[in-house]
């Protein structure tokens, strides 16, 4: 099949993912809670597959076979922890939906903020997530650069794909907001679930006859893809249980995420979406599948690129053409979603408290904050360059901060001053940072994950606040 | 998990204590016990079968939690 018809078939999923993008928002009051939380009336339909059209970013499509391939078994701990997540969703999810709907919360930051009465709080916690969340914006344009360069042989670059996917992506969340987004997150979780599986079938079937011959012959071959810590020694014990926990800690906290269940129609959806997330989460398992196929059949391949290398080498040329379009709308839909929180959190929470904007005014500057976040974060993708697996398990030990905020804003309400709430965060943040990029010698002491220490530090800063202001309220009392 | 977990009615505390298990038998020392080559088990290495075990637990776990409308 001649290459240009895999970048043709992308745009004709681009422009369907823009008409459905835009004609979401036709007859929709034109509001800040319209735009930003979908009027707080989503259906369980639109609630689920922007759970999972967000869940299944390049990370899941192109990261994690990647990671299969280069170290084996350690990636397992992604589709484990993307699973157990659900239970965090069906626990915290309807109580922050509860909060939301009653305060007129648009955003994290705004929660918290409230909760502590600070507003020092809400400006750190506005900034945190705009230095988590635009690095991930550019993880899903990286991915989206992959398919383009991969499948193009290069002859499209990764400048100009990315640019003209992003700016389709930009237009439709600037006209149709998180409803927008929805009906693309239904679009691209259906087109995922069929055009994947059957890319994964194919690719393992047809190049081993099945599963349990595939690791068989791994487990002669390559036996220590199959056991941690995985090829190249990457995952220890310490490394394995601490990123589950800073991944069951983090993954709700990551502010789109958390966002999506203020735009809940009501608090069982929120429970049965999280019902259903792990079925839909064993399309991420195969995927993974896919990076273990390519161990025996690719040689000196970058792991990124494996999963789209592997289609390409076993697929028939227009099952290559439209999965390539499905590794596309994976980037898309997630990159969207954390744009307009981000630009949401930048006016709502940094601007908006001392502008004072009416309500269309403040709309009309989340959408302009679209456009400067998107071109932002395509800044970014362009000048760095680490593999994107590595890129996001790293973010995760910057967002998992705000766990322990608001656990203690749910149970611990009001116990805590707000200081101590903004002197936990950045304790945290500091301890991850510090174990992240300080000194070489001292970076994931025994393996164990710098998040996993952040949250230490954090909980330890909130539970000294909480006690030493229950011990001056009792002294003042007597 | 305390905090949680304190002031529960005796439904919702055995809940409590299954999410908590799932999450457990994730971690070390648990994964030790899957963390060989051989032998398979229903036709996949050990470690990739106990990565499915949670497919299974977690829907279960949550369909449960709403039919008792916990």
């Amino acid at each position: 099949m001649n290459w240009i018809w895999i970048p043709l078939t992308i745009l004709a999923y681009l422009l369907v993912s823009l008409w459905l993008g835009v004609r979401a928002a036709r007859g929709r009051q034109q509001s800040v809670s319209e735009h930003v939380v979908a009027g707080r009336g989503l259906p369980l339909l639109l609630v689920f597959f922007i759970a999972v059209g967000e869940i299944y970013s390049s990370l899941s499509f192109l990261g994690q076979p990647g990671w299969s391939y280069a170290y084996g078994v350690p990636i397992l701990w992604a589709t484990m922890n993307g699973t157990m997540v659900a239970m965090v969703s069906f626990w915290l999810g309807p109580i922050i939906w509860r909060l939301g709907k009653e305060h007129n919360f648009y955003t994290q930051a705004q929660f918290l903020g409230h909760f502590y009465q600070s507003p020092g709080l809400r400006n750190t916690v506005a900034a945190v997530s705009l230095i988590a969340l635009i690095p991930y914006v550019s993880v899903q344009i990286i991915g989206a650069g992959f398919v383009f360069r991969v499948t193009t042989g290069g002859r499209i670059p990764f400048w100009a794909g990315t640019a003209i996917a992003f700016t389709i992506v930009a237009a439709y969340v600037i006209k149709g907001g998180l409803r927008g987004i929805s009906w693309v997150a239904v679009f691209k979780g259906v087109f995922m679930l069929t055009v994947g599986g059957a890319a994964v079938i194919l690719v393992i079937w047809r190049n081993y006859g099945g599963l349990t011959a595939m690791f068989e012959r791994i487990a002669a071959e390559s036996p220590q893809h199959l056991t941690l810590p995985g090829n190249t020694g990457i995952m220890n014990y310490a490394f394995w249980s601490t990123s589950i926990i800073v991944g069951l800690c983090g993954f709700y906290m990551w502010p789109h995420l958390f966002q999506n269940f203020f735009g809940a129609r009501d608090a069982q959806t929120i429970r049965m979406q999280a019902a259903l997330i792990p079925f839909y989460n064993l399309i991420g398992w195969a995927f993974i599948m896919v990076g273990f196929a390519g161990i025996l059949v690719l040689k000196n391949v970058e792991p990124d690129a494996v999963m789209i290398e592997m289609v390409m080498r076993t697929a028939p040329g227009w099952l290559v053409a439209v999965f390539c379009a499905g590794a596309l709308s994976a980037s898309m839909v997630t990159a969207a979603a954390a744009t307009l929180v981000s630009a949401a959190t930048l006016a709502n929470d940094l601007f908006q408290p001392r502008l004072n904007l009416p309500d269309p005014s403040l709309r009309r500057l989340i959408q302009w904050l679209v456009a400067l976040v998107m071109v932002a974060a395509y800044l970014f993708a362009i000048l760095q360059s680490s593999t994107i697996a590595f890129v996001m398990l790293m973010a995760y030990g910057f967002v998992c901060q705000f766990m322990p905020l608001v656990l203690a804003s749910i149970y611990l309400r009001g116990r805590i001053p707000g200081k101590a709430a903004v002197a936990a965060i950045l304790a945290g943040m500091a301890v991850t940072a510090f174990f992240t990029i300080g000194p070489e010698a001292l970076r994931r002491p025994g393996g164990v994950h710098p998040g996993f220490l952040g949250l230490l530090a954090n909980s330890a800063v909130l539970l000294i606040a909480g006690a030493t202001r229950r011990r001056a309220i009792i002294s003042t009392s007597e | 998990m305390l905090l949680v977990y304190h002031g529960l009615k005796m439904e919702k505390r055995v809940f409590v204590a299954i999410g908590v298990a799932i999450v457990l038998f994730s971690l070390w020392p648990s994964v030790t016990l899957f963390n060989h080559v051989h032998p398979f088990i229903l036709g996949l290495p050990p470690f990739v079968f106990f990565s499915l075990v949670v497919f299974l637990a977690v829907p279960i776990f949550l369909f449960a939690a709403m039919a008792r409308k916990i």
